[in-house]
């Protein structure tokens, strides 16, 4: 089976598979259902809120097609290549592990009140909410090791660091403002209210109220750091090389001092770096990107690497290179 | 966008990098829209006073290249022509001038000439 072949059958069927056995195990559970059913469960573990089952099935269901389409499409790039990148790997792997959890939720809250008469009386959660954290865990980790190893792909061929002539006085800078394309900010904000909304509702549903909180919390400080991470300012200077984001954080800093070597490269968002934003592509080559295509990679004495997508690369890696060795 | 000012020169640091940035917009590596640093960084950056920046910002922005916003800083102006034509022409005109040995003073003066 090729790479690509068992990515779809790691991160897209097998979750798909996950919440299709839920809901058959939440279909055949119906006629033993108390009605009304409880369907939220306070912090003492004890049923506190009660409706109809029709909730459950289509966050189940919604859940399992939403998931399986974005992660297919996480894993297209990888036809007809061999490795997925890591954040590829990590992607198509957290499909079981998400689905297992939010299934075994869902099918266990209704599994354990069959056969009451009244949902007030009925178990605690906790049994399930412990059985569905390791469940997850268990299948997370073994789609992990199941699906292909990941490698850093190989950069382009090393070329020849170019570099400027500069005048002993003169003081030169490169810069340059990069952003993802508008489209692609629409695009990552659907998909954080999406998961936001979609996450929210499973919480409010099955998981005790704290969970909630510190889930729309959590949420909240991501939302703010995958803003942050859309709009960056790139410059070359008597300092270095300083890549910073709108916000004035995060940032990737490299005084010209630790500067090995800086060129133009052609990089490739979803294949060598797994997605857009800061990216980590494996050891320590580290990305801010913004889209495919022409980017600046510089190289570290210590062998890590950044690279920033940006047009008109290789001047600024050419004024890199020469400030560097002129300092 | 790239830019390089010497001290040392005779040309002001305000007009090199109005020199720096103008030709940039002309011969489209800066395209329209496109955000310049704010004052204080490329100040920063070139080791030059802020106001000498700000200066040649305000020039750029009276010679119509550049839209400048408070909150927003300079930007490239959406008014900025086509200048291909006019590339082509002043190459033109300068291979003439060198045939006739004329220093670029001496063209300059003759542009800035039939201006008037």
């Amino acid at each position: 089976m090729t790479a690509h072949a068992r990515s779809v059958v790691i991160g897209v069927i097998v979750p798909l598979l996950i919440a299709l056995a839920a809901l058959v195990a939440m279909v055949v559970s119906l006629p033993q259902l108390p009605s009304p059913l409880a369907v939220h469960w306070g912090p003492s573990g004890a049923p506190d809120r009660f409706g109809d089952p029709v909730g459950g099935f289509i966050l189940v269901a919604l859940f399992g097609l939403a998931w399986s389409a974005f992660a297919f499409v996480i894993a297209r790039p990888l036809a007809g290549h061999e490795y997925p990148a890591f954040n590829q790997r990590l992607v198509l792997a957290i499909g079981p592990f998400m689905l297992t959890l939010i299934g075994v939720l869902l099918a266990g809250s209704f599994l354990i009140q069959r056969g009451i008469p009244d949902a007030r009386t009925g178990p605690s959660l906790t049994p399930v909410l412990i059985t569905a954290a390791v469940a997850a865990l268990v299948l997370g980790a073994a789609a992990w090791f199941a699906l292909p190893k990941h490698a850093a792909p190989a950069g382009p061929a090393a070329t020849a660091p170019e570099a400027l002539d500069l005048a002993a006085g003169e003081r030169a800078v490169w810069t340059r403002h990069v952003q993802v394309s508008q489209l692609m900010s629409v695009v990552l904000v659907a998909i954080l209210v999406v998961a936001l909304v979609g996450g929210g509702i499973a919480m409010w549903l099955a998981a005790p109220t704290w969970v909630f909180v510190l889930w729309v919390v959590l949420y909240a400080v991501i939302i703010v750091g995958v803003i942050g991470t859309l709009s960056w300012r790139v410059t070359v200077d008597e300092r270095g090389f300083l890549a910073r984001s709108v916000f004035g954080y995060p940032r990737f800093t490299v005084p010209l001092a630790e500067v090995d070597s800086a060129r133009g490269v052609s990089a490739s968002a979803l294949r060598e770096f797994g997605g857009y934003g800061i990216r980590w592509a494996g050891t320590g080559r580290w990305g801010v990107i913004t889209r495919s295509g022409e980017a600046l990679e510089v190289k570290r004495t210590n062998g890590s690497s950044v690279t920033v997508t940006v047009s008109q690369a290789a001047t600024g890696a050419a004024l890199l290179n020469s400030l560097a060795r002129r300092a | 966008m790239y830019l390089s000012v010497d001290a040392g020169s005779a040309t002001p640091l305000f007009e090199q990098l109005v020199a720096g940035i103008r030709a940039q917009v002309i011969d489209g590596s800066l395209s329209q829209g496109e955000r310049l640093p704010a004052a204080r960084e490329l100040a920063e950056s070139l080791d030059v006073n802020v106001h000498t920046v700000l200066r040649s910002y305000q020039v750029l922005r009276d010679e119509g290249f550049l839209d400048l916003r408070r909150g927003r800083g300079a930007v490239v102006a959406s008014r900025v022509r086509d200048y291909a034509q006019l590339e082509r022409d002043i190459d033109r005109v300068v291979a003439e001038a060198r045939k006739l040995d004329l220093t670029a003073n001496a063209l300059t003066a003759l542009i800035r000439k039939a201006y008037e």
